[in-house]
């Protein structure tokens, strides 16, 4: 078995509390127009050259593992999307069982995750980027610019929960009873999600968990700024925000602007 | 390590230099000015060995008239006062810290001021009573010692148990940002305070210190131990006689294969430099007096019987690297397997020779000599081609997993000292315990000591001292500086470019 890994750090220091081992994977599902790991998005059959990513099998990986174990906390699959290579992981998670390290995967939050018993159980934390609801890609913002704000529409919202907010919200709820996650980001941009309910009601969910690290970043294109003026959201939006979520009680958050 | 009449003017003329640095220089060449022949009985070929720059006594002098490194009991202070000095047993913070204020100025040592002042922390906490008050107290204190004590080589320890004085004591030096005292967490890793330990980790970050020394490993080695001066472990009511070190960096110029490093070269300056030592310990118990007269010995506060002899290397990687030259193979100290062995093998022929010695004076360790790994001095171009102790010279350092995993292979060579510094950039602040992850790590991979700072720290860690990186820049502009330490860190960092240490990210 063999995954695509695009890289490796075996120390890092931002992907979860402590030392970690941080794998990125090649190949994602979306094409965020603010990624900053954008060399991790095509997939292997479409990435340019054997310098974009090699494969390591489940060995190899263990081998680079048990080079710094003495070093680190755990181990975090990121890229790139690691719930594209679900069986694989589960695999290597297995393989890490007894070397008592934890297992962390970051992930865009796309598939489901609680319903695969065999992920869960082998998966120790989760970090969950919150898209909102469509792949925020560039088309697809031009292709939405249907609400100026779409805070404003009940209708809308109603809508959102039954596409969107109604199934992430049953995964996390199960995550969250079972304390594996870790930690929560939301990328702020106007025009894909209603900004102001989606953080409010994740905010509810998560306010008794002070563990858990919530992080609200504002959006930053990769490359010029102008493809993306419309949906870049105001000063004046973010203190709103920050108040909302202050107000509700969530006490371990930032917000990047 | 001979002076000359020559030396003496330039000190007395010299613009950039204190009257107290230059009092204590006087003092240091007026030793020097005797023969070794005559007074030690050096022999020739040990006279040339220092000529030739392999062996290397730091200038510690000649006419030995004090040990080198002193480590007094400050628990007997507590306990019993001191006669000589007319100090009552203290009672109160505020008596326990102006006794010792008092105590530091008649302590000896190399640099002519204390080189261990004590663990701090537990000397204090049976006296803290009011956190707010005793907190100023604690700061005015610590700042006396950077201002009187002009010199970083002066450290403080403290430990990791969860007190009220270990904290006002970080909270302290992270406000002060002195250079001086140096000092150092002995972090016991089957008991330490979590919290105590993330904000010495963040104070280390901010203000270069404190450094943390294995306590598993030290405590295993002396019944009780404190770090002095750069990280030298040494036993309490003790300390070091002397520490002459050979520059392995200059010694392996001599030899023309691998045979004959480990069959002639190696083994012979081993030999003198065992002699060196063995007549410089006797000079100074027999001759000088000190244990005779020494108020510090006849009130308990240090034992002859707890001094070691400290028997210093520099310049493993050259000395590698050099070999594997000789030897026609690629390789470099740092980055290859093949020299790391090559290393370990210098290091265990050394250690098995050095322990076959009976040494003078040294009941402690049962007549053997103690490896030191000397962090270096710029006495003379020779320093140039002997990189520190057992490290990997600044410039060819791999990443810190790999660094991490190679230097843990050499700390169990040197239990009267050696260490690590490493440097990290400012996003360690956000996620200390990604710092702790890995000096807990490395100290259950069996390092012994190792120090942390940060990128934008104005305060840095040269090899084993501290000196703030504006005083350097004053120096090299000849303004007149106050600590003697500034001018050693100016000139190692010309040499070996330490303020560019590779920055972990």
């Amino acid at each position: 078995m063999k995954i695509p890994v695009h890289k490796i750090i075996p120390f890092s220091n931002v992907d979860g509390i402590g030392n970690r081992m941080a794998i990125f994977l090649q190949g994602c599902n979306y094409n965020c127009v603010y990624c900053h790991n954008p060399e991790t998005i095509k997939m292997p059959n479409k990435a340019k050259s054997c310098s974009d990513f090699r494969y390591y099998s489940i060995k190899d990986l263990i081998k680079e593992i048990d080079k710094v174990k003495a070093f680190i906390r755990g181990v975090t699959i990121s890229g790139g999307e690691p719930l594209l290579y679900e069986s694989e992981i589960i695999s290597l998670f297995r393989e890490m069982e007894s070397m008592n390290l934890t297992r962390y995967i970051d992930t865009n939050f796309s598939k489901p995750i609680t319903k695969n018993k065999e992920l869960l159980n082998s998966t120790d934390g989760f970090l969950i980027d919150i898209k909102g609801y469509n792949n925020p890609d560039i088309n697809i913002l031009n292709a939405n610019k249907v609400y100026e704000n779409l805070d404003e529409s009940d209708e809308y919202k109603r809508m959102y929960d039954e596409i969107y907010l109604n199934d992430k919200i049953e995964d996390l709820k199960i995550l969250l009873k079972l304390n594996k996650v870790k930690e929560i980001r939301i990328v702020l941009i106007n025009g894909i999600y209603p900004i102001k309910y989606l953080v409010k009601t994740i905010s509810n969910l998560i306010k008794e968990h002070s563990d858990i690290r919530f992080k609200l970043i504002r959006v930053h294109e990769r490359g010029s700024i102008n493809k993306i003026k419309n949906y870049v959201p105001s000063n004046a939006q973010l203190d709103d925000l920050e108040k909302l979520v202050r107000e509700i009680g969530v006490k371990n958050f930032e917000v990047t602007r | 390590m001979r002076a000359t009449l020559e030396d003496i003017k330039s000190v007395i003329e010299s613009d950039v230099l204190t009257y107290e640095q230059k009092h204590h220089i006087l003092a240091n060449l007026a030793e020097r000015m005797l023969d070794p022949e005559e007074l030690l009985g050096y022999t020739k070929e040990e006279i040339k060995a220092h000529e030739e720059g392999v062996i290397c006594d730091l200038n510690e002098g000649i006419g030995l008239y004090r040990p080198r490194y002193i480590l007094p009991d400050y628990n007997l202070l507590v306990k019993k006062g001191c006669k000589f000095l007319e100090i009552e047993k203290p009672n109160t913070l505020e008596e326990l810290i102006n006794a010792l204020m008092i105590f530091y100025k008649h302590v000896p040592s190399i640099t002519s001021f204390p080189v261990y002042i004590g663990e701090l922390d537990l000397l204090m906490e049976p006296f803290i009573t009011n956190l707010d008050k005793d907190f100023i107290l604690i700061k005015s204190f610590l700042n006396y010692i950077d201002k009187v004590i002009s010199d970083s080589f002066c450290h403080a320890n403290i430990s990791s148990k969860n007190t009220k004085a270990g904290k006002l004591i970080l909270k302290a030096i992270g406000e002060l940002n002195n250079p001086t005292p140096n000092i150092t967490m002995k972090l016991d890793l089957e008991n330490y305070d979590s919290d105590l330990l993330n904000t010495a980790l963040e104070t280390s970050l901010k203000v270069a210190k404190p450094s943390f020394a294995n306590d598993k490993i030290y405590s295993s080695e002396y019944d009780d131990y404190g770090i002095a001066s750069c990280y030298n472990g040494l036993p309490i009511a003790g300390g070091g006689y002397t520490l002459p070190r050979i520059r392995l960096g200059t010694l392996v110029k001599r030899a023309n294969s691998e045979k004959d490093f480990f069959e002639n070269i190696l083994p012979s300056y081993i030999d003198l430099m065992l002699s060196i030592m063995d007549k410089r310990i006797k000079y100074l118990v027999e001759e000088s007096n000190f244990f005779k007269s020494s108020f510090l010995v006849k009130e308990g506060f240090i034992s002859k019987d707890r001094f070691i002899g400290m028997f210093g290397l520099i310049g493993l990687s050259d000395c590698v690297n050099k070999l594997l030259e000789i030897k026609g193979i690629n390789g470099v100290f740092g980055k290859s397997e093949e020299a790391d062995d090559l290393a370990i093998k210098i290091l265990e022929f050394i250690k098995i020779r050095v322990d076959k010695h009976k040494g003078v004076y040294t009941p402690y360790t049962g007549g053997k000599y103690i490896l030191h790994g000397q962090v270096g001095a710029s006495l003379m171009d020779e320093d140039d081609f002997n990189t520190p102790a057992h490290r990997i010279s600044v410039g060819n350092e791999p990443e810190l997993p790999e660094h991490l995993n190679q230097a843990a292979k050499f700390h169990e060579f040197f239990p009267s000292g050696t260490g690590d510094v490493f440097r990290f950039d400012q996003t360690y602040f956000n996620n200390i315990n990604a710092l702790k992850d890995i000096l807990l790590g490395s100290f259950n991979k069996n390092f012994r000591y190792l120090s942390f700072y940060g990128a934008n720290s104005d305060l840095v860690r040269v090899t084993g001292y501290l000196v703030k990186r504006s005083e350097v820049e004053k120096l090299k502009n000849n303004e007149v500086v106050r600590r003697s330490t500034t001018a050693f860190g100016k000139g190692t960092n010309e040499r070996a470019r330490v303020f560019d240490r590779k920055e972990v990210k």
